[in-house]
């Protein structure tokens, strides 16, 4: 028990500090909030806001018009906040650095000070997502799926999963950096990567039928493209099978990355510095 | 000859990370092939975007991908230039004989590009048939049209990174042009037309690739002249700010 209060003040402790680093870099969180999120969605918006005018029946995929908008600006910021880059570029840096031995050493250990760190920061990235939130409301004057206080808790455990989701699956890819130190080539793949199959490019049901299997059912699409589809559409079905596949991914990944970490930190021997 | 010196020994130092080399043509093609689906799905749902063809779109993409590989030869000494800018590394580069701007824009280039872009070039052959036959005076006008998309790309980026020496530490320019260049295969006719030029004067990156498949495709020369003229103005302004800026910059960084 006592073990479990002291874990989860320093997760706490771990969680504050990182909301603090995230607030103090403000230039950086301004540009990430506004530009990031801003020129993908314009790019969409100019391109679909012309091609429902042109095709003139309201509907494709059964969205309209403002409902495909309103799944980019999801999915974009979704995208934002279950954004892998931090914790391969920490665990590629730490290695490269020789600062891994101090961090492992420290009694609360290295995954789970990650992960503490990572849930911290999200929480500053959950503000656009609200945002998104708040004026999808307003814009259908509450007619949305989320005005349900039940299906709300539903998005928002979907949404926790998510995140966790995002951490295995990039710790996972951040112990690549073992064997190639740099990560420079793995965080600009992973960058594409979830933009593609996470569903910021389209949405999964807009993919021609051949790519739909591998749209509908890669880890990055319940990372990304499944938050933002359920808030657009009320569909407990697809809600209940995203909470679902998200933690079965998750299980999977975190196992993967747990034997993985054992036998890289055995072996491991450090010449960084 | 300090330009030849400067992109000779840029060009052996690239060549010697071989494994670096290839690994970034792998992840460009993974991008330009998640574009390409990305495009064609597109067309799924329509038949033209403001009057483009899925080919002529195709197009305007292929020109974005040489012109940011033009642009990724000289951007990538801008970028080292204002690294040693706010780490407070640029004093002694003030003191050598080679002038500013010959620093800033080639004294890191990255000529490796060349060799992509070279690979890149001869699929330029696929939309001989989306391209009408034209006069070997629009080819010409054409392909200034594309090295000044190129150089306006470099200033703008130049421009941006002026930023560096008012707040002394890193701005993330590389990743807001990266997220500006994801709007460079939509064609110019699919922006509301009041205020285009505004807009253009603000985000030239936005339209480097629209604005010279415009003038070859579908002979409008007007925009190809306001990129001209904003090419103009940026090279103007920035060599005046650049300077001022410089001469009173006091380096703090490290």
């Amino acid at each position: 028990m006592g073990t479990l209060i002291q874990s989860t003040k320093s997760a706490w402790l771990y969680a504050r500090v990182a909301v603090s680093l995230v607030i103090a870099d403000r230039g950086l969180l301004l540009t990430d909030l506004i530009l990031a999120t801003a020129t993908p969605f314009l790019a969409q918006a100019v391109v679909w806001t012309f091609i429902y005018n042109q095709s003139g029946n309201g509907s494709i995929q059964g969205l309209a018009l403002s409902g495909t908008l309103f799944y980019f600006a999801f999915a974009i910021v979704m995208g934002r906040m279950n954004n892998g880059y931090g914790i391969i570029e920490g665990i590629s840096d730490a290695l490269y650095s020789g600062r891994l031995e101090v961090l492992l050493i420290r009694p609360f250990s290295y995954p789970m000070q990650k992960l503490a760190d990572f849930i911290g920061g999200s929480f500053v990235y959950m503000l656009p997502v609200s945002a998104v939130m708040i004026v999808h409301a307003i814009w259908l004057k509450g007619e949305v799926p989320l005005s349900d206080p039940l299906y709300f808790l539903g998005v928002m455990l979907l949404i926790f999963t998510s995140q966790i989701l995002c951490f295995t699956i990039s710790f996972l890819i951040g112990l690549l950096s073992f064997k190639t130190v740099r990560a420079d080539l793995v965080l600009a793949l992973q960058s594409v990567t979830s933009a593609f199959f996470g569903g910021i490019l389209l949405p999964p049901e807009f993919w021609p039928q051949t790519l739909r299997p591998i749209m509908e059912f890669n880890p990055y699409r319940f990372m990304i493209a499944a938050p933002a589809e359920v808030c657009v559409t009320k569909d407990w079905q697809l809600l209940f099978a995203s909470i679902g596949y998200s933690s079965c991914y998750s299980v999977l990944f975190a196992g993967f990355s747990w034997l993985l970490w054992k036998k890289l930190t055995k072996n491991y021997s450090s010449v960084g510095g | 000859m300090v330009f030849l010196t400067f992109f000779v020994k840029n060009l052996l130092a690239k060549l010697q990370y071989r494994s670096n080399f290839i690994g970034s043509i792998i992840l460009l093609s993974v991008i330009y092939s998640s574009k390409l689906l990305f495009i064609d799905t597109l067309f799924n749902y329509s038949d033209g975007l403001g009057g483009w063809s899925k080919t002529e779109v195709f197009f305007i993409f292929y020109l974005s991908i040489i012109v940011w590989l033009g642009t990724g030869v000289i951007d990538s000494s801008v970028y080292s230039y204002f690294r040693q800018v706010h780490s407070g590394k640029i004093d002694p580069f003030l003191i050598k004989p080679t002038g500013q701007l010959m620093t800033l824009f080639v004294r890191w280039c990255d000529p490796s590009k060349l060799i992509i872009l070279a690979m890149m070039l001869p699929l330029g052959y696929m939309f001989k048939d989306a391209i009408e036959p034209q006069s070997v005076m629009r080819w010409f006008g054409f392909a200034t049209l594309v090295i000044v998309a190129i150089g306006l790309n470099a200033l703008f980026i130049a421009t941006l990174n002026l930023g560096v020496f008012v707040i002394q530490r890193y701005l993330p320019v590389d990743f807001i042009v990266s997220e500006l260049n994801r709007m460079s295969h939509i064609p110019v006719s699919l922006y509301p037309t009041k205020g285009i030029e505004v807009i253009f004067t603000l985000l030239p990156t936005v339209f480097c690739a629209s604005i010279p498949a415009a003038y070859i495709i579908k002979s409008s020369d007007y925009f190809g002249w306001v990129m001209v003229a904003v090419f103009a103005v940026y090279a103007v302004g920035f060599r005046i700010v650049f300077y001022r800026m410089l001469s009173r910059f006091n380096g703090l960084g490290g």
